[in-house]
């Protein structure tokens, strides 16, 4: 379902199968139990969808009887809700109202005497009469009385006495989850969603169907929601949505003007503590806005905090405010929070922010702190403005680091280097070491990460290093040890794995490397001992770089996250896809809710990677549409270019040969200035797996060969540039020597298992492909494993070998069809082996599952011999002897459905 | 796949009164702690328990 622009489309119902089950099937319990009271009242705040459970219940039960509907206007008359329901008959012509409650009893059952069903939406509006006919009728079980009520509202008496004397059950519904919003979103959008988009949207709507669907109308109208590649992305603020603050106004009609001031309070502060709250706004507007389902208490015991129930509605109440109530209600706040003190950075950030708002003087030295906060807790745009505002107030160097720190994550890191450069004197003139390694971190992200000006970054990090020794001794070895671990990250850069290995020994040898040193040469070291293949040695540095993050100094902590980054790229490099694959993506979902676009593009990058490794290029593109967008601001060590490199190879991957050019071209407008040796192996099999979708064949191994060449010195890089060369059709004898001779100084197995694969492809000896190509699938490495096993099969094949020949290209047939829909040049050629049967498939699979062939022969109403025929075709055509063979060899109908869909 | 891990999954207040019926509290408990009406306790724990089951049959 496609949400049209105007949002009128028929809105799916999802998420309410159970809730919807249960009024239906009490509908027919009722209807069998002839004298007994039976029914349903849905209760639920407003928006949540009631009224479409009760809709689609009467569709689906009673489409023709009549609905009542509680109004407030109706309210005011009585019996005015429920006057339509016996169109022949009025109270007027009976001796008492009994008579005439039994006549619309009798009106509303069905024409074969079935009992008949009331629907009441809003019962908690009906007027009193109205709701003592409905309780009449549900005492003496005329009808199933199905009612909706909305929480937080009084009810009148009848209606309450449905469920609580037990006349009825009571559903109480629930805001969908986020699960079930990001499934209501996609639905309705018709396409993949972003996993910000979805984020933002779950965060806004909480689980609100009637706020999702104002919100996403909206949101396409204004243009804050469009379509990038095919996928939906965020990009803007929630737009002020009328119908929305009409329906939150509603909700908040009867709600009395110390309930909104104390909203309005909670909103500025949010999540504001309690005690704070109960001072600034006194508990009794407190109470007001609780009862009324405003605002919500949250948090442990003697640490609670209060909050809008929704987040829309604080955000409705705020802008209802005139411009002096506001500036009113944020100085009350800033006083009270100065009253007590700030606790923690949230609150010493609140505090500068309400002071400004309420026109109050704040020093240089506070606005400062609030921009470092607010740069720390990656709200970059708030950082950019206290840090301007702090600048201006006469902060100096100091603010110049927080507002160059704010700019180059806001994408605008000329301003950033300029900035620092200009500040930089003045920097290092001062004492402070903490300034110091905020002014490196700040420099190196703009010269080196974002701009690519390599080397004025390592002649930054000489300066600091050199200015070390104008402060006391700890001090100097601290800079020097910073600026010599942040040179590491430019030679990982430039591939020079076994200087940054030296480099990092020598700073982690000694016992007085400072924490922050300490944290950047393990990774520098992790990452370079992991590319060449020292995995073994790798995993001890992750093993340290936990324990560091273990100190819980909050400089370091991110080393925990480093460390299991670099599992995965050890497991990578030992071609460990099926374990890497979980690690990878519980990072990925601990990113979702991350402000930090840096560190999510980078798990995405790293999930793709991972994919494209799996062979899964329908996954691998998603993940890297998700990076392309979270490196919009900041193109991190050129991560975007890599991804466009990934992007490049999945699209080709998938046969895409425009979008794979498309993606190449971008890559290689940045790649120059961008890219490092990481991504190098990336660029180049995107270029060749450019030229086999394009048609090239003959040009995709020599550039992989001429990347082999370009990897001097870089181990892994090397022998897994030659590996694909050989894989894409590259004579394989020469390889052998030097691939032997590089897998023989690393610490794991996988450049071993290539070197067999080359070995068997230069000596065409089929039984050692078929080896390799099941050693390959059992890592995960599922594209690889179905190419070896072609390539198994052409030998075979070449030598008169026709079983093993069919078998292992049936086995490259089961390999891709777990690889969404991949077509790779290396899976040509697989010869004229025959398809099975509809039947023989059928039989095939049932053995594969340990039936014998008279359970077979039972359950496909066959006699046994017909079963030993077709299992008889079956191995010739696949080309085993045992049916314990046939398992991981047959791809199933629905499968093989799906890689064709793809 | 383990309930514990679908229990995410759940509306929030699904999840809540799930876990506090599993570890045995009784239905006052529980509309305490998910601010419903103790008579509509019975449904919500119906109702996750049938949502849970569902989460299972897709994820396995």
């Amino acid at each position: 379902m496609v949400l049209g622009s105007d949002g009128g489309d028929r809105w799916p119902f999802r998420a309410r199968d159970e809730e919807l089950a249960v009024v239906v099937a009490e509908i027919a319990r009722a209807e069998d139990a002839r004298n007994e009271p039976g029914g349903v009242v849905v209760a639920g705040p407003a928006g949540v969808g009631k009224t479409r459970l009760l809709t689609e219940a009467r569709l689906r039960t009673c489409p023709d009887n009549p609905l009542v509907i509680g109004t407030r206007s109706a309210a005011l008359i009585p019996y005015g809700a429920v006057s339509h329901l016996a169109p022949g008959s009025s109270l007027q012509h009976h001796s008492d109202a009994a008579s005439w409650y039994s006549d619309v009893g009798a009106a509303l059952a069905g024409a074969d005497g079935h009992r008949g069903v009331l629907m009441v939406d809003d019962a908690h509006l009906l007027d009193g009469p109205s709701a003592a006919l409905v309780l009449h009728l549900a005492v003496t079980a005329s009808v199933t009385v199905i009612a909706t009520i909305r929480h937080g509202e009084e009810c009148p008496d009848p209606v309450s006495a449905l469920w609580r004397d037990g006349l009825t059950r009571r559903i109480d519904l629930q805001p969908f989850s986020r699960a079930e919003t990001e499934a209501l979103i996609t639905e309705v959008l018709g396409g993949p969603v972003g996993g910000r988009a979805v984020q933002r949207l779950a965060e806004t709507c909480a689980g609100n169907a009637l706020f999702v669907h104002e919100v996403l109308t909206a949101a396409r109208a204004s243009g804050a929601l469009t379509t990038v590649d095919g996928v939906w992305r965020w990009n803007g603020e929630v737009p002020t949505v009328p119908r929305l603050v009409d329906a939150i106004e509603a909700r908040m009609s009867g709600v009395d003007d110390r309930a909104r001031r104390a909203l309005a309070m909670v909103a500025l502060g949010e999540p504001l503590d309690v005690e704070l709250a109960e001072a600034v706004v006194g508990s009794e507007a407190l109470a007001a806005a609780e009862r009324s389902g405003l605002i919500r208490i949250t948090g442990e015991a003697h640490s609670e905090t209060c909050a809008p129930t929704h987040p829309l509605y604080g955000e409705v109440v705020l802008n209802g405010l005139g411009f002096f109530e506001r500036r009113r209600l944020a100085g009350d706040l800033a006083d009270a929070l100065a009253a007590t003190g700030p606790s923690d950075d949230r609150t010493r950030l609140l505090l500068t922010r309400r002071r400004l708002e309420a026109g109050r003087d704040v020093s240089a030295a506070e606005l400062l702190a609030a921009a470092v906060i607010a740069n720390d807790a990656f709200d970059f745009d708030l950082g950019a403005t206290l840090a301007d505002q702090a600048l201006g107030a006469g902060a100096g160097a100091l603010a110049s680091v927080a507002r160059a720190r704010a700019a180059n994550a806001l994408g605008d890191a000329e301003s950033a280097a300029r900035l620092l450069a200009d500040a930089e004197d003045e920097i290092l003139e001062t004492g402070s070491l903490e300034l110091h390694e905020r002014y490196v971190d700040a420099g190196f992200n703009a010269l080196h990460m974002a701009l690519g000006r390599s080397d004025d970054a390592l002649a930054m990090l000489e300066r600091c290093a050199s200015a070390g020794t104008r402060f006391d001794a700890a001090h100097g070895v601290a800079l020097a040890d910073l600026a010599a671990a942040y040179r590491a990250r430019v030679l990982v850069h430039r591939g020079r794995f076994d200087e940054v290995i030296t480099l990092g020994e020598q700073v982690l040898n000694r016992s007085d490397t400072p924490d922050l040193a300490r944290l950047h040469a393990l990774q520098t070291t992790g990452e370079a001992l992991a590319y060449q293949g020292r995995t073994t040695t790798a995993r001890r540095i992750h093993d340290e770089l936990r324990a560091l993050a273990a100190t819980g100094r909050r400089e370091v902590v991110i080393g925990a996250v480093w460390a299991g980054m670099q599992e995965v790229l050890c497991l990578s490099q030992e071609g460990r896809m099926t374990d890497a694959a979980p690690i990878v993506e519980l990072a990925v979902e601990a990113m979702r809710t991350s402000a930090d676009e840096e560190a999510r593009g980078l798990v995405h990058v790293v999930l793709a990677a991972v994919r494209l490794g799996q062979g899964r290029p329908v996954s691998a593109r998603q993940a890297l549409l998700d990076a392309i967008h979270a490196y919009r601001g900041f193109d991190a060590g050129g991560g975007r270019v890599w991804a466009l490199a990934m992007l490049a190879q999945a699209e080709a991957m998938m046969g895409r040969a425009k979008e794979a050019r498309e993606a190449l071209e971008a890559c290689n407008r940045d790649r120059d200035a961008l890219g490092g040796v990481r991504s190098e192996l990336d660029f180049a099999l995107a270029e060749a797996y450019v030229a086999m979708v394009q048609g090239r064949t003959t040009a995709a191994p020599r550039i992989m060969l001429d990347a082999a060449e370009s990897f001097d010195g870089n181990v892994m890089f090397r022998i897994r540039a030659q590996h694909l060369a050989a894989v894409l059709g590259a004579d394989a004898g020469p390889l052998v020597e030097s691939m032997t001779q590089l897998a023989a100084a690393t610490e794991c197995d996988f450049p071993a298992h290539c070197v067999t694969h080359v070995r068997a492809l230069a000596e065409a000896d089929a039984p050692t492909l078929e080896a390799v190509a099941m050693s390959f699938a059992e890592l995960g490495l599922t594209l690889r494993a179905a190419e070896i096993a072609a390539q198994a099969s052409r030998v075979f094949r070449a030598a008169g070998v026709h079983a093993g020949a069919a078998r292992t290209a049936a086995r490259s047939r089961a390999f891709v069809a777990e690889c969404e829909g991949s077509v790779t040049f290396a899976l040509s050629g697989l010869g004229e082996v025959d398809v099975l049967s509809p039947r023989e498939h059928e039989v095939a699979e049932m053995a594969a599952r340990g039936c014998s062939n008279r359970d077979i022969a039972e359950a496909l109403s066959l006699s046994v011999r017909t079963v030993e025929s077709h299992l008889y075709k079956v191995f010739a055509k696949l080309g085993v002897e045992q049916r314990s063979e046939l398992c991981g060899m047959l791809v199933g109908p629905e499968r093989r459905g799906r890689s064709e869909n793809q | 796949m383990s309930d514990e891990a679908l229990y995410d999954d759940l509306p929030a207040m699904m999840a809540v009164a799930l876990r506090l019926h599993r570890a045995g509290h009784d239905e006052a408990t529980i509309a305490i702690a998910t601010g419903i009406p103790v008579e509509g306790v019975d449904s919500l724990v119906r109702l996750a328990e049938a949502k849970l089951a569902r989460l299972r049959d897709t994820r396995d």
